[in-house]
């Protein structure tokens, strides 16, 4: 038999084709496989039999920043002000109704005197009060959404994580997310963010900015609990939570004072 | 038609040299993982949930520190975590040195310093005034700082304006309510030194049955009686009861 | 810094880089549509640039990823986009629509050109036949037959081409319009405006290089030809700035909450690369020359003048676009209470200098496409070779 130049290309180039479809089947099936097969938590449970759900309380936040130090030593998470994974917020309403909003930096030092950036008098001021922000935890998040590799997903029990590993640091995700929740570090290339202290709470723990609150301002539990603190405490206050217009679905629900904070 | 044959024989070859080879070919790991969207999540889960902590609790605390933790349990600062002013345990734990305690009164004022946005019944000092420019610690014992201040009120101040109409110093018979022991020259506002209960709410308990015809409620709590009153209730007259205690209802 | 932002909002994540970004591909859409026009729709004049449009589109194209992957944090991971695509993501698509469009795109130049790279091939020497043999995938005779059938493919490719082209710069709008966190960006008109100011600016850039390299080449210019696409630059520009405008209009009569933060934008934040580069020099103005080339009675060269400061202040302001798009939309705090700012560095990755090393490329590539396969019909001997000026400028 003989082969032409060109049969011999349009052999060659079927047979390369069939055979890398053949040997990707069981690529295919391992992805499959690595899918259904879940973590274990510490405590022996599987990760998923949770709801997490979080409450900050604004009505007794005192602006400490306790919170704020905290999450930076138990996450490693840069010491300079423009990375948190938590943050905390001073709103300041004067009489007619203008609204003032500052975080030096970041509420991680607390909060000094009256800010002196303002140029209204103390005695003017009708109402003010902390917000404690960390990530929603969305349970409809836009930042997996975008991301274009797929490195930023939920996971079952409803807390948003990155792989580090895999993420490209095209910062889409940064983009995408409403409240400001996600931030770069520019040493690593890659994207960060807040995980709810994914390892404290798969070990029976509350996040680090819970447990060193000093006033009970931050609390967390699971939504599945119907007697635990969080769901009880969500069915006898009035709460709201961060955006809602945007579809997002936020898990963090606020207690108290709403208007203009975003 | 030669030509589009092999321009579609070198298509061929880009479009696998491109996608497909760098599949096939082993890769490292954490640049390419198969399939679409694939991070491999349960991996990945178990990364994060394995990280070492920082923070422990005072659960943890407690096990070599009872006699702080003691006087700590039953002192305003109760629902504040250790290590909210200590600093992360695990080091220490893990026997690396001791967590680090700031006593400065910039670090209290952190929390206690006035602020116009924190809630108004939280306890808060004038930084700037109050006692001088002395480090808290000698008057405030951190692990229960009212521990030798004024007690604070048993009760809510609601319908008793005038404490001396009870806590009257001048009537020595009084003895119950608690007389006041100290002279009130110059101490008109009592609540700037006795807290009111709203920052610590003890709900006195109410009385749970009705009073129709038991005007003398010594009758059945007196000591000697069928449901005597607590020990240090001693002195209490039938007419002093409902000055803590209502009807339920 | 004014009023309030997130503490993570102090830096701007999409910088210099992601402004040229969809600068670069809008040239590249604009460039394909030219010589769709002619391959497809049969405008017969725009002839002299049809081949030209084709290799700037595949100068500008080869190049459009670059900024993206010297702005990932992970440039080293950036095949990842490729191998595990987050199908949700509108830029998962990027690589996929890049590569199909690169694929159908050097095809059809591979085709238009075939002719002259078989001519090339048999008539030069040495590594020149070397090469142009290689071009030709060894196939160093042309039968009437295979040109038949070269011209109906390149027909069917434009005609693929045009969709694919669109779809690539359709979805760099759609990439900015679908953050719904930006109330700037958040907004479905985003990928038909990025697509008019797309093909704008690919009118325009052809306008300009056209009349560049001709007078460099002296050469004459295609006069009909010229003004030809003048008009179709007009035409785009007119419809382009009604939609950009209609999107601010309805924002400002519909006064949403973010309404607030975005007038601040324009009018504090942004209002000189708003109002001034933007709108009036480089959408209004161009226009009112368009208008009066086609209007009034003028001189040739005159005439030819003013169409080429059209589009030159065109290219500028959709540039400026790229920049109020992708720089105000991030000056903007997601608190909706204050700014941030950005100003460019000079050096680093992220600098001017890269952008601009990076804006200049495609012309690079451009010259060096020219050189090996010159798109002027009326030329069909060899390149010979020139003076060293003429070369490294590439502009023959």
């Amino acid at each position: 038999m003989k082969i032409s130049r060109r049969d011999f290309i349009k052999i060659g180039a079927k047979g390369l084709l069939a055979g890398v479809a053949f040997s990707s089947v069981p690529f295919l099936l391992q992805g499959l496989v690595k899918n259904s097969s879940r973590a274990i938590a510490a405590d022996g449970g599987g990760l998923e039999r949770h709801n997490w759900g979080f409450i900050c309380d604004n009505e007794k936040c005192i602006g400490c920043g306790r919170c704020v130090v905290a999450c930076k030593k138990e996450n490693k998470v840069p010491w300079e002000p423009e990375f948190n994974r938590t943050w905390v917020e001073r709103y300041i309403i004067t009489e007619d109704e203008k609204i003032y909003v500052d975080s030096p930096n970041a509420g991680r030092d607390g909060f000094q005197d009256f800010p002196p950036k303002l140029d209204v008098p103390e005695s003017e001021v009708w109402k003010s009060f902390f917000v404690p922000k960390l990530c929603n935890q969305c349970h409809r998040p836009p930042c997996v959404t975008v991301c274009p590799v797929g490195a930023t997903y939920q996971t079952h029990d409803g807390v948003v994580l990155i792989d580090q590993d895999h993420c490209i640091g095209c910062r889409y995700c940064i983009q995408a997310c409403p409240y400001g929740a996600r931030f770069f570090l520019p040493e690593l290339g890659v994207v960060d963010k807040c995980t709810w202290c994914y390892h404290r709470i798969n070990r029976g723990l509350i996040p680090a900015c819970v447990e060193v609150c000093p006033v009970g301002a931050r609390i967390f539990g699971d939504l599945n609990d119907p007697a635990g603190t969080l769901k009880t405490t969500l069915a006898q206050k009035r709460f709201y939570v961060l955006k809602p217009e945007l579809g997002t679905e936020p898990k963090v629900s606020y207690i108290g004072f709403e208007k203009g904070v975003y | 038609m030669t030509h589009l044959k092999r321009a579609g024989a070198l298509l061929a070859v880009v479009l696998l040299a491109a996608f497909v080879v760098p599949r096939i070919i082993p890769v490292p790991d954490d640049l390419i993982s198969f399939g679409f969207h694939k991070v491999d999540e349960a991996a990945n889960e178990q990364f994060w949930a394995s990280l070492p902590m920082q923070y422990a609790n005072p659960t943890v605390c407690n096990d070599c520190h009872q006699d702080k933790s003691s006087s700590w349990t039953l002192g305003d600062h109760r629902a504040v975590s250790c290590e909210t002013c200590h600093s992360p345990a695990n080091d220490h734990i893990a026997g690396k040195g001791l967590p680090a305690v700031d006593t400065s009164r910039d670090f209290c004022g952190t929390c206690h310093s006035s602020l116009i946005s924190r809630p108004a019944n939280f306890p808060q000092i004038d930084i700037g005034e109050h006692g001088g420019q002395n480090t808290c610690v000698p008057c405030h014992n951190p692990h229960d700082p009212r521990e030798g201040m004024p007690p604070r009120l048993p009760h809510s101040m609601e319908g008793r304006e005038n404490c001396q109409s009870c806590h009257n110093p001048s009537e020595p018979l009084v003895t119950v309510p608690p007389r006041v022991p100290h002279t009130l020259e110059g101490r008109e506002n009592c609540t700037s030194c006795h807290g009111t209960t709203e920052a610590r709410p003890t709900a006195l308990p109410r009385i749970p049955h009705s009073l129709e015809g038991r005007d003398n409620c010594l009758l059945c709590h007196n000591t000697s009686a069928i449901k005597p009153f607590p020990e240090n209730h001693t002195g209490r007259t039938t007419d002093t009861c409902r000055n803590c205690h209502q009807p339920a209802g | 810094m004014t009023g309030f932002i997130f503490p993570n909002e102090g830096v701007i994540e999409w910088d210099l880089l992601i402004v040229i970004y969809p600068y670069i591909t809008g040239l590249v859409a604009g460039a394909f549509v030219v010589s769709s026009l002619y391959h497809v729709f049969g405008l017969t004049r725009l002839k002299p640039v049809a081949r030209f449009s084709l290799i700037t589109a595949l100068a500008f194209l080869l190049v459009t990823p670059l900024p993206l992957v010297v702005h990932l944090g992970r440039p080293e991971r950036a095949l990842e986009m490729f191998l595990t695509p987050n199908l949700t993501s509108a830029m998962s698509a990027f690589g996929y629509i890049w590569f199909f469009y690169l694929i159908i795109l050097v095809a059809e130049v591979w085709l238009v050109f075939r002719p002259d790279i078989v001519r090339y091939a048999s008539s030069s020497e040495g590594t020149r036949k070397t090469v142009y043999t290689a071009l030709a995938l060894g196939m160093n005779t042309l039968t009437e037959e295979s040109l038949t059938v070269d011209r109906r493919l390149i027909k069917v490719l434009s005609f693929i081409g045009i969709p694919v082209a669109f779809l690539l710069h359709g979805y760099v709008g759609f990439i900015f319009g679908a953050v719904k966190a930006n109330p700037w960006w958040s907004t479905p008109l985003m990928p038909i405006i990025f697509l008019l100011s797309a093909i704008v600016s690919g009118i325009a850039l052809l306008i300009v290089v056209y009349l560049i390299v001709t007078r460099l080449r002296r050469a004459e210019v295609e006069h009909r030809c010229f003004h030809f696409m003048a008009l179709w630059l007009g035409g785009f520009l007119t419809v382009g700035v009604v939609l950009e405008g209609l999107e601010v209009f309805s924002m400002l009569y519909e006064q949403e909450e973010s309404w607030q933060i975005i007038s601040q934008l324009l009018t504090q934040r942004i209002a000189f690369t708003y109002f001034g580069i933007q709108f009036v020099l480089g959408s209004l103005l161009p226009l009112l020359l368009l208008a009066a080339t086609a209007l009034f009675k003028m001189e040739e060269r005159f005439k030819t003048g003013l169409a080429f400061l059209s589009s030159v202040l065109v290219l500028i302001g959709v540039f400026a676009m790229r920049w109020n798009v992708v720089i105000g939309g991030q000056l903007i705090s997601k608190s909706l209470r204050g700014f941030t700012s950005y100003a460019p560095p000079l050096w680093g990755l992220n600098g001017i200098v890269v952008a601009s090393i990076i804006l200049l490329l495609p012309f690079i590539v451009l010259a060096v496409l020219i050189y090996f396969i010159p798109p002027w019909q009326e030329e069909i001997k060899p390149p010979e070779r020139r003076g060293l000026g003429y070369r490294a400028s590439g502009l023959r």
